[in-house]
């Protein structure tokens, strides 16, 4: 009898609680940007301005799970993909088979546990990037901040291959152009909390 | 008939070699054209690609047939021959082709400019073979 109420008593005090969930918008000025580098000259294609009102929803079971489920990130439209180098932007629209899956999107998956807080940490999480109709899912080291008015800084690189997609890398005048199979994709999140009345205890 | 195709062959292989230099060269001194090439007006490196490696044997073969037909008309040392070989090569084929180019492909004035310097470069080396091999 004295070990049941010892059990009891321990799944009362060791309840897990409910679960947690924080709804984020993804703010304009999110920003991605992919690096790449052909034996000639190396180059930086953007999309500074987020024009999509997407939301990430952070989820947690309990407050022992060791990390957060997300849901949501960011959709781009590669048509929008700036290079900076005209030849080089109509080049990489097309590299990227931008005719037959306009969108690369970055989906967040999950993420260690933090607490937002002003100075910026770097927690582990993953990711899955789609990008020509393939989905690839990644490892990413996040730089998360916590800014002045309470915004959510989430920024990541990865470096991945074209060859991942299934793509191929633009090689000009019979191969003696090459343009390298690795490139960078860069992002950075700003995300605004949303009023839900939703439990905000997670971060 | 020897002494021709040991000129052409020899001329060839020169502007094969030339042709790569100027090419490597061109990506440390003028990256910004160069970079052009990336331009999707440019085809993608594939089945046609045999066909950028012979063209200085093409050249080689058309300033041969030139050289034969014309080189009464040039006289004095071998560098003079070459140079006058260069220039009507450039003026007569290479000013009309590229400029119609540059009327109907999306290339920038520089890039055409550095494909008439590079063209004159190359017929002024071809022409130094024949002055040379076949006065």
């Amino acid at each position: 009898m004295k070990a049941i109420t010892t059990i009891l008593m321990a799944l009362l005090f060791l309840h897990p609680g409910k679960p947690v969930t924080e709804k984020w918008v993804i703010e304009k000025n999110s920003s991605l940007y992919i690096e790449g580098k052909s034996n000639v000259t190396a180059f930086t294609c953007d999309v500074t301005e987020y024009l999509r009102l997407d939301t990430v929803v952070f989820y947690k079971e309990d407050k022992y799970q060791p990390s957060i489920t997300i849901k949501g990130g960011l959709t781009i439209n590669i048509n929008r993909f700036d290079c900076h180098q005209r030849y080089i932007t109509s080049d990489m629209r097309k590299t990227l088979k931008a005719d037959e899956s306009s969108c690369l999107k970055i989906e967040l998956l999950s993420i260690a546990n933090f607490t937002a807080r002003s100075g910026s940490q770097i927690i582990r999480g993953s990711v899955a990037i789609v990008l020509a109709d393939v989905t690839k899912r990644m490892e990413v080291d996040f730089n998360v901040q916590l800014d002045d008015k309470g915004n959510l800084h989430l920024c990541g690189t990865r470096q991945i291959l074209f060859s991942d997609f299934g793509l191929i890398p633009p090689r000009k005048l019979a191969g003696l152009i090459k343009v390298s199979e690795e490139i960078n994709v860069r992002f950075r999140l700003v995300m605004r909390p949303v009023d839900t009345g939703m439990n905000k205890t997670l971060l | 008939m020897k002494k021709v195709i040991i000129a052409v062959l020899v001329s060839g292989v020169l502007l094969f070699v030339l042709s790569l230099g100027m090419f490597y060269a061109s990506i440390y001194l003028l990256p910004s054209i160069t970079a052009e090439y990336l331009s999707v007006v440019f085809r993608n490196s594939g089945r046609a690609d045999w066909l950028y490696y012979l063209h200085p044997f093409i050249l080689s073969i058309a300033l041969k047939w030139f050289w034969e037909r014309y080189k009464g008309l040039f006289k004095g040392p071998v560098l003079l021959r070459a140079v006058e070989v260069a220039l009507v090569y450039g003026i007569v084929a290479l000013l009309p082709v590229l400029w119609l180019t540059y009327s109907v492909i999306d290339v920038s004035l520089s890039m055409v400019i550095t494909w008439l310097v590079y063209g004159i470069i190359e017929s002024f080396a071809a022409g130094i073979v024949f002055a040379k091999l076949n006065p």
